[in-house]
Formats: structure tokens, sequence, C-alpha cells
């Protein structure tokens, strides 16, 4: 830079330039961040979908990948055969097994001062020939107090006495383009060849397996009445709070609000003896009934309906309108966001509730489960097929993330301002 | 309806007599003798459903309650109709406050008659079996369910009408076409549902199952209650209607509009909460095992929880010698030479309570501050923000149940991400690899589930410390940038101080949701032999419902509860002196 001959216009504009680059390398860095983090955040539901879709053998494939793979397989006299790739003089070859010949066994020589006696699948200078065309001695040799047979290997004419390392039996493998060119291998360590196959009857299996269908059928009844009743005792609660002026109101309010803080598990016990003295215990009807009251609820309605103007409702007062008249044609179509926000904070609250009906509903009773309760249920029932386990666990997750996405406006604002913990 | 605003004056007016008149004090009479008996016999009852003596002692003096005010309305009443007292003659003085007994004794006899109306009503659903009614409305939801499709469908060509133009004719067409799809198809369905599932007939089934419901509403006790709530209800209305007549107040109107209005809440109020409330602390001091009568004990159960002792642990001699009797060995440390053992008579409650604390203690730091500054970065106006603030919110939508199978996996040592990803890590920089065992080495294992209860509740502290964040003033800012304060120095001297109260706020609902675990513990770890997935809600599980020691569980609830209530308290304390700081 010719500093020097720069003029003072140059200078600012130059200025102004480095400055937009930086405001543009922060950004950048901000998007990169923030992308990273979506991705840890996202990551686990990706890994449960990918999941959800593989066979009960690919989910154990180590390392770990995420898209569902299934080996490819070609009819050959009349049966599926798995394909291999089988690299041979560095060229990869896609192979099936001659089921016409038999196994073969092959030996792994070295010689005595190269073999590995702790690991001889380790061992230097090892050479593959079958055992058939070698001669056994009858004398065993000892190395580092491991006992190695020793036979008579011939290679390139040449007879020398050899160190057998290990043996294995090897199939013969064909070109499936090129019969000609052979090989032999063994299947156990010969990678197949995969393709991208996702599972989708999967889902059907485990919607199947635990009546997971049913769980979800009751988990939504279940949730559509929890949330419809307690927004309407909310509704009329918080209007009676914010806008009746009824002896014992003040005192009545205290109360709701000293009942937010009682933690759920003081009132287990009780309730569970109070749905065996109605005979609910292990029936729907004892996951809805005790759940419409909602101090909370009541609480964000009545702080809502604090807001609305006093003018409307004395206007419609003086016109002889009844006070549900009122609540119903004046506060409901005024208040749509507190409702919203109540309505899509009680459906998560009681699609993943899970204490209450692990207590109230037998572990036995499939008819009466809820998606929880199943998933629950299913990871004893499937505990070997993780595939399984993680599409129940999908069936469960991806319904309340609809309704967060269809919803996401009203739901987050809501949490925003009124700090709600589901 | 007259103005409600106008309050009439204290008049010696006498009330008129309704046709009414009779059967109302009868009925009010009848109902006094009926409760009062009632409560009498529910006092004797030997046993209800082992609860011990004070429950139904409790029940009865309710009831004997319900009898009384029922006796008194009556007197009231009868006063009122046929010895013509007056408001005045009927006002008592209670040192300065006036009692005006006529428009009260209507209000109760209101209150009786419609809470009545209510508990005769549920219990008429019970006989009917609306009850398990609800568990034939999933069957019949379950057997139809592809009748449901036509909810979508019809929301589906709603939202399209309302893509459209205002004015247009297809906007309406769409949107009434689509409200009957839904409609119709919800009507199938219910209708299907109440079909007796078992049928393969719709029709059949809805007349078989009608008859059925008929023919359980002609039993005895079912036609009995019927009447009862009828009268209940026509007593209720009646007395309701006679506003003008007992010269009804706005303040008296305004008494039993509200307490109208919060009926059905308050009804479940009483029911669900503050009763099973009351019985939990009676329990918690109680043997109650759920088979043999609960044995009040005072005290015992607290003071076995709490029962703790230290001793010196002789060179030669065991620890289990040294302990008291029933006491078993918490831990141990050693000061000097000396080795002390600590002992106590439950040490699963102190593990549990231990595990839950060091839950708490992990969780705040590693579920806030990522929050925070992730808050900060999403608190500019580029776009794409909102965008991001959904992402990191998606995680705390999902139930944990199904988010703890998923890490349960991702967990795995030998095909789980995450070792594989601290392998790949360590194997870049030349280093051991862990191969940490996160579910079963009980020394991670509470690590993990705080990773991933922490993963799930990032995003939820992230959006309110957002919208803390979009609450300070930029006038601020702009005058500590004008003062020549750094991006550093704005941080500490305006972010933190102006977002204490959001920092509270979520330190004290993490701290609460934390010493209320159970779920994150009993999804991901339930498989752990050992008492390291044990947290105090996991232990009054296993308490109360698998050791079926309910009375002990209870009296763990309420020392959980006190120690809620107590982080509540030194919340509401700090937060007042914080935001008199931010002010």
């Amino acid at each position: 830079m010719a500093a020097t001959t720069m003029t003072p216009q140059t200078k600012i504009r130059d200025e102004r330039r480095q400055q937009m680059i930086w405001l543009w390398v922060q950004r950048i860095m901000l998007y990169l961040v923030l992308t990273l983090v979506a991705f840890l955040m996202i990551f686990p539901f990706l890994y449960m979908f990918f999941t959800s879709l593989k066979t009960a053998d690919d989910v154990f494939h180590s390392p770990p990948r995420l898209l569902p793979y299934s080996p490819e397989t070609i009819e050959r006299n009349g049966e599926q055969v798995p394909v291999y790739a089988v690299q041979i003089d560095g060229v990869t070859r896609e192979m099936v097994v001659d089921d016409s010949v038999p196994a073969v066994t092959f030996g792994w020589f070295t010689t005595a001062e190269q073999i590995n006696a702790q690991n001889p699948e380790a061992s230097a200078g090892l050479i593959q020939v079958p055992l058939d065309e070698t001669t056994e001695l009858p004398d065993a040799v000892t190395i580092d107090g491991e006992n190695f047979d020793q036979f008579q290997v011939t290679i390139n004419g040449q007879t020398q006495t050899l160190v057998l390392a290990y043996r294995r039996g090897l199939r013969l493998f064909v070109d499936i383009n090129d019969p000609t060119i052979t090989t032999y291998a063994a299947p156990r360590n010969t990678p197949q060849v995969e393709f991208v196959d996702p599972q989708w009857e999967n889902y059907n299996t485990v919607i199947a397996l635990n009546n997971l269908g049913r769980a979800l059928v009751n988990t939504a009844l279940v949730t559509v009445l929890v949330t419809a009743g307690q927004v309407s005792t909310s509704l009329l609660g918080g209007y009676a709070f914010s806008r009746i002026r009824f002896r014992g109101r003040d005192t009545l309010f205290l109360v709701y609000l000293g009942t937010i803080m009682i933690p759920f598990v003081v009132l287990i016990i009780p309730l569970y003896q109070v749905m065996v003295i109605l005979g609910w215990q292990d029936s729907l009807v004892s996951l809805i009934i005790p759940w419409l009251f909602t101090a909370y609820g009541t609480f964000l309605m009545r702080q809502f309906f604090v807001t609305i103007p006093k003018d409307l409702e004395e206007a419609a007062l003086l016109d002889g309108a009844s006070r549900f008249g009122i609540l119903w044609r004046i506060f409901i179509p005024l208040s749509g966001p507190a409702i919203a926000t109540q309505t899509i904070i009680t459906f998560l609250y009681a699609w993943n509730s899970f204490l209450w009906p692990l207590i109230i509903i037998n572990a036995g009773n499939l008819n009466d489960q809820v998606v929880t309760l199943a998933l629950n249920h299913l990871r004893n029932v499937a505990a070997s097929q993780p595939n399984l386990v993680l599409t129940g666990a999908a069936v469960a997750v991806i319904p309340p993330m609809i309704v967060f996405v269809l919803a996401q406006r009203y739901f987050i604002e809501g949490i925003a301002s009124t700090g709600l913990k589901g | 309806m007259a103005a409600i605003s106008q309050a009439r004056p204290t008049t010696n007016q006498t009330t008129p007599v309704t046709p009414f008149a009779i059967p109302v004090v009868l009925w009010h009479v009848f109902l006094a003798g009926a409760s009062l008996y009632a409560a009498v016999n529910i006092w004797q009852l030997p046993d209800f459903y082992t609860l011990g003596s004070i429950v139904q002692q409790f029940l009865g003096l309710v009831v004997g309650a319900y009898g009384l005010l029922a006796l008194v309305t009556a007197f009231i009443l009868a006063r009122v109709w046929f010895m013509g007292a007056t408001e005045a003659d009927l006002t008592l003085r209670l040192g300065k406050n006036e009692i005006e007994m006529r428009g009260n004794g209507r209000l109760c006899a209101m209150g009786i008659n419609y809470i009545g109306m209510v508990l005769a009503g549920l219990y008429l659903a019970h006989l009917l079996g609306v009850d398990s009614g609800i568990d034939y409305l999933a069957e019949g939801l379950f057997r139809n369910v592809t009748l449901l499709l036509g909810l979508p469908l019809g929301y589906l060509l709603v939202w399209i009408g309302w893509r459209l133009h205002e004015s247009s004719p297809t906007r309406a067409l769409l949107e009434r076409v689509g409200l009957g799809i839904m409609g119709i198809s919800l009507m199938l369905v219910l209708l299907a549902s109440l079909a007796r599932p078992e049928a393969d007939n719709v029709v059949g089934g809805l007349v078989s199952h009608s008859v059925m419901f008929i023919q359980g509403w002609l039993t005895p006790p079912a036609l009995i209650t019927t009447g009862v709530v009828a009268v209940f209800g026509a007593v209720a209305i009646h007395m309701t209607r006679q506003s003008a007549a007992f010269n009804e107040k706005t303040s008296q109107r305004e008494t039993w509009q509200g307490w109208l209005f919060l009926l059905p809440n308050l009804i479940s109020f009483l029911l669900f909460f503050a009763g099973p409330l009351l019985l939990s602390f009676y329990l918690s001091f109680t043997n109650y095992n759920a088979i043999s009568p609960a044995e009040f004990i005072g005290l015992e159960n607290y003071a076995d929880m709490f029962q703790l002792s230290v001793q010196q642990v002789p060179a030669g001699q065991t620890a289990a010698s040294v302990l008291p009797a029933l006491q078993t060995q918490l831990s141990e440390f050693t000061i000097g030479a000396q080795r002390y053992v600590i002992g106590a008579r439950d040490p699963l409650f102190w593990i549990s309570l231990g595990n839950t604390i060091r839950y708490c203690l992990l969780l705040l730091p590693m579920s806030i501050i990522p929050a925070l500054a992730l808050a900060l970065l999403l608190n500019s106006k580029i776009p794409g923000m909102k965008f991001y603030r959904a992402l990191f919110f998606i995680p705390s939508v999902a139930a944990v149940v199904g988010v703890a199978l998923i890490w349960k996996w991702l967990y795995d040592p030998v095909i789980g991400y995450i070792n594989y990803a601290i392998s790949s890590i360590t194997r870049f920089f030349g280093l051991a690899d862990p191969q940490i065992l996160w579910l079963t080495d009980t020394n991670v294992l509470l690590l993990a589930v705080v990773i991933m209860a922490a993963w799930q509740a990032v995003g939820f502290n992230t959006v309110i410390f957002l919208a803390g964040l979009q609450g300070i003033s930029r006038e601020l800012y702009e005058a500590a940038t004008v003062d020549g304060a750094g991006g550093w120095q704005r941080f500490i001297s305006i972010t933190l101080p102006m977002l204490a109260p959001t920092s509270f706020f979520i330190l004290v609902t993490t701290l609460i949701a934390g010493l209320q675990a159970f779920n994150e513990f009993y999804a991901l770890v339930q498989e752990n032999p050992t008492n390291a997935k044990l947290t105090s809600v996991y232990y009054l599980q296993q308490m109360g419902f698998e050791r079926f020691q309910m009375g002990y569980a209870s009296a763990t609830a309420w020392v959980l509860f006190a120690l809620i209530f107590v982080v509540t308290l030194v919340q509401f304390r700090l937060s007042n002196r914080a935001s008199a700081y931010a002010d």
C-alpha cells in the first residue's frame, strides 16, 4: 500500500470497506457457530429417524453410519445370494460365492523366525497356500511357549519347511460379470456390496408389535380431552378471577397461586388412592379427569383478561348480556393468542407425561397405555433391536414436533412472555 | 336486568312467598337430615380403603358441615317465607360488621344445590359407566381411525380457502366444504365408536348399545340419582331466579356468579388437588402400606429418614460393628489417622437426595451458560435468527422417554456416535481412547443424564433469555457506547445486571424441575442395577409403588416439597433484590 499517496477520501473508503469485510466475517462466523449448534440439537433426531429405517443387522455396523443399508443380492441358481466386493490386484470386483465348490482350507505359513507367537495373524511374511498342497511334518515347534505345526510347503517349485500360523476355510468367489475370474476368500471377512434401503415396514412392525397404534389413539384422545378441559376450566376461572368481584376471591386466588409451587410428587400417592377408591385405576379416565384443574392455566388466563379494557363488557352488561355471553362473545374472541399458547403447552404436557401413566396404568395393560408407556415397554420387548426401539421413539416424538412446527410462533412467543415450564 | 352498579338500600320489605316455598324448605330439611345421618354413618365406618379412621372422620365432618349448612339455610328460608322476616330482622351484628342473612341464606341455598347437583351428576356419570366409556371411545377410534383422515383433509381445504382473497366465492365454498368434511368424519367416527367395538354392523351396534345404556339407566340407583340431580338442579335454578324477591345486591350477584364460574375448576381442585394434598400430609405421619389399615405413627417416618450418626472406627474393627442397630453405612472419611463412618437408618434416601442435588448442580451451569451464549448470538437483527431459535427449541418439545431411547443408543459404547466421536478426536490428537461406558459406569452415569437433560433444556432457556435480552432498552447501550465502553464492558455492566431477573427465573425453574427429576433417569438408565440411578422421585416411586411403603414415601415427598419451597423462597428474596438492582 502506498499510504503516502492516499487522499483522505480514499482512506475513509478503505476503512469503510475494511469494516464491511470485518462485519461479513463476523456474520459468517456467527452463522457457522449457529449451524454447528443446530446440528448438535437436530442430530439425535436424525439418528433416530435413519436408525428407524435400518435392518436389525445394519444397526450394529461399526463404525456407526447414518444411512440405512442392505446387502445387495443377486439371483443365482434360483436363489438370492449376497454380492461381495472383492479386491483382486487393486481392482474391486462384484463377486458371489460359488456354492457348487465346497470350502477349501487354506493355511497361512511363515518361517519360525518371523512368527508372532502372541498374535499369529499379525506375523510377518505370511504366505497363503491350500493345506491339501502341503505335507504336515510329525513334530511341532514351540515358540514363546506356543505350539505351531510344521509343514512342507512348495512355493514356485521349491519345497521349504514352514510354520503354520493359522488356517481358515475359504470359499470360491466368482465374478458376476466374468465367470472366468475367480478367487478364494472368507465370506465373513469380505465386505458385502450394499445399497441404501430404507425399511419403512419397521413402522408397521412396531405399531403391530406392541399395540403402539392403540397407544397412539389413546394418547391423542387423552391429550385432546385434557387440553379442551384445561382450556375451558381456565377460561371460566380466569374470567371469574379477573372480572367478577365475589367474596373470597382474593383468598382463593392466593390459594391457587400457592398450589403452583406444590410439586406433583406430593400428590402421587393419595391421588393413586383416590383413583382406587373411584375404581378408575388402569383406565384412560384416570389420565383425564384429575388433570382438568390447572392453577397455572387459570392464572395465565386471568393475567390475560386483566389487560382487556373494561368498557367493552360494561356496555354489554348494561345491555343485559349474561356473564357467560360476555365471556363467549367478547373475551374468547379477543384471547386467541392466550388460548393458542395454553393449548399448545397443555398438548405437549399431556402428550409427553410419563410418571402418572406409569403409576396408574398396569404394565401389562396394552389397551390403555399411552405412547410414553408403550415406549418404555418396547425398550424391554425389543431390547436387542434398536432399529425397532427407535422407530417407536419416532412414532412418539414426531407428532409433537409437527404440532410445534405448525404452531411455532404462538409457542415460542407464549413461552417467552409467560416463561411456562411444560 | 337493571344496572348492576346500583346497590339497593336495606329495606323492611317482606319477601314474596313463591309457590315452591314449602317444597324448597322441606328439601333443605331433608338434605340436612340425610347429610347428618350420612355423616354419623361415615364417621362410624369400620375402615375406609385401609386409609385409617382419620380420613373417614374428616369426610364425616365435611358431610356434617354440609348438613348443618342445609339446616341453617332451611331455617332462614322458613323465617323469610313463613314468618315474614325482613332483611333488617335477619341482619346479624358482629362487632362492627353487619351480616345480612336473608340474601346470604339464598346464596347458601344456591351453593348447596349447585354443588349437590354437580356431585350427584358425577356420581350418575359414574353409575352409567361414562368413565369406562372413554376406553370404549378409544377402542372405537382405534378401529375406525381411517375415518379421522377426514380431519386433515377438511383442514387442508379450509387452509387453501384462507389463502384466497376475502371476497372470492371459492373461499367460502372451500371453507364450508372443508368444515363439512371435518364435521362428518368426526360424527362418523363417534357413531362408529359408540356402536360397541365388537359390532360389525354400525347401525345394529348403535341400537344395541343404546338399549344397553337405557337399561343401565333404568336400574333403581341410577333412576334415584337422576331424580336427585333433577331436584338439586330445579331448586338451584329456582333460587337463582329469586333475585328480585330477595332484594339481591350487586355484591351478592357477583358472589354467586363468580363461584358459579369457578365451580368446574374448583370441584376438580378440591377432589384432585386439595383433598389429595391433605391426604398426603396425613399419610406422611402413618405407616400406610395399602394393605393393612394405616396407623398414626407421628413423626416416625421423618425421624427414620433423617436418622444419621457419625461413629469413630477403632483400628481393627469393621465399620458395621460400631454403628447403632438398624443403621447401615452411608459413607466414611478419615481425619488424620482416625477413621470415621457415617451411618444412616435409610441410606438410600440420602444417596438419592445426594444424586438429585449433584444432578441439579451439574445441570444448572450446563443448561444455563450455553443458553445465555446462544441467546447473545441470536440477539441480532440479521435474518435467519428465528429459524435457528426454532431449531434450538425442538429438543424440548419431544417426550423425555423417546429422547432417552435415542440417547441410550448414542451412548452405546460399541455402536454409539458419542464414543465414535470421542475416539475419532483422540485418535486425531494421538491420545488414548477413553472408551467411556456412559450408562454402566456409575461415575459417569450422572453426567450422561445431565448432558441429555441439558441438551433438552438449552433451547427452552435460550428462548427465555432472548425475551429478557429484547427487553433491555437500546438507549442504555447507546449511552454506554458514547461513554466509551467496549463490548465486554457493556456485557458486564449492562447485559448481565439487566438479565438478572430472567436468570433467576431460569435458575429457579431449572432447579425446581431438577429436584423433581425422574423421567430422565428412569428412561435412560433403568437397567442400571446400582443406586447411582436413584433420584429422590425415583426413590419415592420405588418406595411407594414397588415396596408399597406409601406412608414413608409420602414423607419423602413432603421433604422434597420443603426443599423446593425453600428454593422458591430464596428466589423471591434474591429476585426482589436483583430487580431493585436492575432498576
